[in-house]
């Protein structure tokens, strides 16, 4: 606690109230409190989610910019704080939509856990914000934390298995609904 | 005589064999001035101080000294002498143990811990050298110095000579006793370090494991057991070492003990003279040190000849890679391949491989389809001859290939593992790694021209890799110099094209906005000091730090590095020492206990009076180098922010002496009144240069100044640019250049700058620039995406075929249709083989895996 108060001191002497209507709002306390809302670091520690704010990068995208290429190597995870992605995989030439994400959703989350390169594409479809984690920030701090990996770990996976749900629903429907023919021949 | 299987000596005896003679000269003519004073002490007593004959004196003592230094000149010279050659046997003897490690057959490296390898070829090789230079000089001499001593000690008295000789035999029994407990303790302490050094590589190689597991008790439960042993060894070792050395000295002082006792006799006697006896005495002295040398020797003997046999026991196996130059009348290889029943066993029952026979004419291509674990992987290892057959017979252009030398297998076929090894160094290093292998051992003429390399580098797709990792480059000057108005051309078209589609990748340098991926530093002087310039050293220019008064810059500054300082500390503090954390900070981590100390007085919104000077530079230090868009660890004031905008047009104008607007318009520049930091010479290249479009930035990556701005998502500036670069780069003739600078970046420690797609083709680039009649590949496009698969297939089709033989691992069935030739698997056996068309009309085995691999 004594790292949240200091390091939001320091924030709050910076920023008045006339200071923060400009672009200089204190930017660790603001992806501080995306981060605590997120599902995936709710209820941790404070301290923990203050350096997972403090080692996050901040990045911004134009509409139709890739935030994840298939195939680059996967170093980081994203969180979206504003506008919306498309995820989809490319396969034997085609992109194939997969899903749609909104504002706080997370995505990339298994680049945290293992070394790979990305299996799928994430591109901006409108302008979007979004906040990044190195896994080499995740390993720095579980170091650190060790008693918070196993609680992070279980809620990656839980949020990979959420994502493969929906995202095979939205391909089955797809299949059921719209394909004529890929229905003739489940059948 | 096979490496391993050599004495010690024969390093030895074989090696340098002047320069030992020589050595043992010195020390021959050392000796002689060593025994010669003892001669003059004699002369000095019994003749000149007796007869009391002054100019006598003078010449003996001249003598004397004269004698003493030549002696330690000769000593000097003789300890040189036996360094250099101790280290040049040790060059030839690491090398050619190095040569005979790289050809040990695979199954050696599965055995043996790289720790072990590493300190056998390190440390233990060092520690054997000390004692090679004087291996044959120093026990020659030893033991020549004793007899001359002792035969001047007889000369002078027979009799208390041959008493004071009574130790020796005692000491010639005692010591090689300690000494071969010494030597057995040794070598257990020899093989607990080669363990030792195992542990710790393999916790440093396994790190992920161990920190992924928070195994650091079980890892250091496996050291502790080790340490403990060592430190039994050592304390033993120690307890016989000066054993021996007590020994010794016991032994040693008995010899003044007869001296004194029969000497002083004899002289109160008369029959023996007072100069006489200090003679002996300086005599008897000196045959210790020959004594000691020979004690000293013995252990360092035994200790050499123990580690020796350590090294070489450990690499003792047959080579396997004979390099041998192929007869010169030998036809150059077609690459025809025939296999005859081979198959391959592993400890003798567990059978990989059975039965294969295929034939292939020069020039065809051989697909090798099955299940994974059907033996495709090991088949394309015995190809590649890394692995032996253990039945059967493979021959190429119709020869066995027992017949062809190991020089000829290694020209002829070219391999690319499933997982290929890259190499620390630069992409140029690995991609030529194959060809240069072969250039060095004189079985290829030429290396790969420009030419071919950019041409193979673009057939496997690695070209824009290479394009951008020359962008990424910080190019040296002089190789900048003549592209410089190209590039500044170029920065013009990414301007005018390019800047709404990364306006959120790239902050632009525009003298009228705030830089926030800039330094606080680079915003005031809105530019750059060049190639190894620091801030530090910017804060010891007079005329920036009169401007920051001048401006009333340095007190909000001050404050503000006060406020990162305490941020830093505060949420950092219990970090210090790991520079990722720090990366949302301008503070070092080796910083914090300097900055730790100032925010201990002194907090933020105290008064600035306490501060030192030193304390004052360390803040303003880290205030100017504070990145707003980078360092998250606080926030910049907007106040401080205005105020920076304003001094910035200040320093332009009355500092830097430059036409505002001039400089983002690109008209030329009057003339630019340059802060006089660095040389005068080269103002451009090491002094400030602001940003101003006209103007290459020297410090800065090629890409940074085309983009003439800070590059902020390096993944989205990608995208866009690469298009836009590429064609600009062609159209100004720089593509050569650029990619020549790319082919120098550096791929980091076995690759890990690269992703597994770039290591992929980087690898297949250079099988391929080998240049080879047969060219193997083991699913050597699997990490890639389809399209470049596609691509890479129809170049190997299209190109290769007719002038090389391929035999290929494919996992993607849908591009068989391109072999020649396909040979199905299965559990180590083959199911079926033929041409596409006639298995696909079977519908046998390949039939069915074609089509489930369709749905």
């Amino acid at each position: 606690m004594t790292i949240l108060s200091n390091a939001k001191g320091s924030c709050m002497n910076s920023s008045t109230a006339a200071e923060s209507e400009n672009n200089n709002i204190c930017r660790l306390t603001s992806d501080f409190e995306l981060l605590r809302q997120s599902s995936l670091f709710s209820g941790l520690h404070l301290d923990v989610v203050k350096l997972f704010a403090y080692l996050s990068v901040r990045r911004a995208y134009g509409q139709g910019d890739r935030l994840i290429e298939q195939g680059d190597q996967a170093d980081r995870a994203f969180i979206l704080n504003d506008g919306a992605v498309e995820i989809s995989i490319s396969h034997k030439g085609t992109d194939v939509l997969l899903q749609r994400l909104h504002k706080g959703d997370f995505f990339g989350e298994l680049a945290l856990l293992a070394q790979f390169d990305w299996f799928f594409s994430a591109r901006a479809v409108t302008e979007v914000q979004a906040l990044t984690i190195e896994r080499k920030a995740f390993q720095k701090i579980l170091e650190k934390y060790p008693d918070h990996k196993d609680v992070l770990i279980e809620r990656i996976i839980q949020l990979r298995v959420e994502r493969l749900i929906s995202q095979t629903t939205f391909m089955l429907d797809r299949i059921v609904l719209n394909d004529a023919d890929a229905k003739a021949s489940l059948i | 005589m096979q490496l391993t299987k050599r004495p010690l000596f024969y390093w030895i005896k074989k090696r340098y064999r002047a320069l030992q003679v020589v050595l043992l000269l010195v020390i021959v003519v050392g000796l002689f001035f060593r025994v010669y004073p003892l001669e003059m002490q004699r002369k000095i007593i019994n003749i000149a101080i007796n007869l009391k004959m002054v100019d006598k004196l003078y010449l003996y003592c001249a003598l004397y000294m004269g004698a003493v230094v030549t002696a330690g000149i000769m000593k000097y010279l003789a300890n040189v002498l036996e360094s250099v050659i101790s280290q040049k046997i040790l060059i030839g003897m690491r090398r050619e143990l190095y040569q005979h490690m790289l050809k040990l057959p695979l199954p050696f490296f599965h055995r043996t811990q790289t720790g072990t390898i590493t300190s056998a070829m390190t440390a233990e090789l060092n520690a054997i050298a000390a004692f090679l230079g004087g291996a044959l000089a120093v026990p020659i001499t030893s033991v020549l110095t004793f007899a001359v001593f002792l035969g001047f000690m007889i000369y002078l008295n027979p009799l208390l000579g041959l008493l004071s000789m009574i130790i020796y035999p005692f000491e010639l029994t005692v010591i090689p006793l300690l000494q071969r407990v010494h030597n057995r303790y040794n070598q257990k302490r020899v093989m607990v370090v080669r363990r030792m050094a195992s542990v710790v590589n393999e916790a440093a190689e396994g790190i992920h494991e161990v920190q992924g597991n928070g195994s650091f008790l079980l890892e250091q439960l496996k050291l502790d057991r080790l340490i403990y042993r060592l430190y039994t060894l050592a304390v033993r070792l120690d307890i016989l070492k000066f054993g021996i050395k007590f020994s010794n000295n016991l032994f040693q002082s008995f010899g003044p003990f007869i001296l004194f006792l029969v000497g002083g006799y004899l002289a109160i006697n008369g029959e023996f003279t007072i100069g006489a006896l200090v003679a002996f005495l300086s005599a008897y002295e000196k045959v210790y040190d020959p004594w000691k040398e020979v004690i000293i020797y013995y252990q360092s003997y035994q200790d050499a000849q123990v580690r020796y046999r350590q090294i070489m026991e450990l690499f003792d196996y047959q080579p396997q890679f004979l390099l041998e130059a192929p007869a010169a009348d030998s036809p150059p290889m077609k690459g025809a391949i025939e296999a005859e029943a081979i198959g391959y066993r592993v400890k003798e029952s567990i059978q990989l491989l059975d039965d294969i026979n295929f034939r292939l004419e020069a020039g065809q291509h051989l697909a090798l389809v099955g299940f994974s674990g059907s033996g495709k992987s090991t088949l394309s290892l015995i190809l590649s001859r890394l692995y032996q057959q253990s039945s059967g017979s493979l021959s190429i252009d119709g020869q066995p290939i027992e017949m062809l030398t190991q020089a000829e297998v290694v020209a002829g076929i070219s391999t690319m593992a499933q997982h290929p090894f890259i190499f620390t160094g630069t992409v140029r290093d690995n991609l030529l790694y194959a060809s240069t292998a072969l250039h060095l051992a004189g079985l290829k003429n030429e290396l790969p021209e420009q030419r071919e390399i950019f041409e193979t580098v673009t057939a496997v797709g690695l070209a824009p890799d290479v394009i951008r990792w020359g962008l990424r480059s910080t190019i040296p000057p002089q190789r900048a110099e003549p592209m410089i108005p190209s590039f500044l051309k170029m920065r013009r078209i990414v301007q005018q094209q390019l800047s709404k589609e990364v306006a959120q990748a790239v902050e632009f340098y525009d003298v009228n906005s705030f830089l926030r991926y800039s330094p606080l530093a680079v915003n005031i002087m809105f530019g750059n000091y060049g190639i190894a310039h620091t801030t530090k050293k910017l804060l010891t220019n007079q005329e920036f730090r009169t401007f920051l008064k001048d401006q009333r810059l340095e007190d909000p500054l001050l404050e503000f590095g006060l406020t990162i300082a305490a941020a830093t500390v505060s949420l950092l503090g219990s970090f210090s020492g790991d520079d990722f954390l720090f990366k949302g900070s301008p503070m070092r981590p080796d910083q914090l206990k300097n900055y730790a100390r100032i925010t201990d007085r002194i907090k933020p919104g105290d008064s600035l009076a306490g501060l030192k000077q030193n304390e004052r530079n360390r803040l303003l230090l880290l205030s100017l180098k504070f990145i707003p868009g980078l360092h998250k660890i606080t926030t910049l004031p907007k106040r401080l922010e205005t105020a920076i905008m304003s001094a910035r047009l200040r320093f332009l104008q009355d500092v830097a002496g430059i036409d505002i607007e001039r400089c983002s318009s690109g008209l030329p520049q009057s003339e630019i009144t340059a802060l006089a930091v660095e040389s005068e010479a080269v103002p451009a290249k090491t002094s400030f240069t602001p940003f101003c479009i006209n103007h290459y930035l020297y410090s800065r990556t090629l890409q940074d100044n085309i983009i003439f701005g800070t590059v902020i998502n390096r993944d989205l500036v990608r995208e866009h640019l690469s298009v836009v670069a590429e064609q600009a780069l062609r159209q100004y003739g720089l593509m050569d250049d650029i990619m020549e600078i790319g082919l120098d970046f550096h791929v980091g420690s076995k690759g890990d700058n690269l992703s597994g797609g770039q290591k992929q083709k980087l690898a297949l680039a250079r099988a391929l620039l080998k240049n080879s009649p047969i060219l193997i590949l083991d699913e050597a496009t699997a990490s890639l995406d389809n399209s470049s698969q596609t691509r890479i297939q129809h170049y190997i089709s299209n190109k290769l075929r007719g002038n090389t033989t391929v035999i290929a691992v494919v996992h993607r069935l849908d591009m068989i249709s391109e072999y020649d030739h396909i040979l199905v698997m299965k559990e180590g056996k083959i199911v079926e083989s033929g041409t596409y068309d006639d298995l696909i009309e079977r519908q046998g085995v390949l039939y069915e895996l074609v089509n489930s691999s369709r749905e």
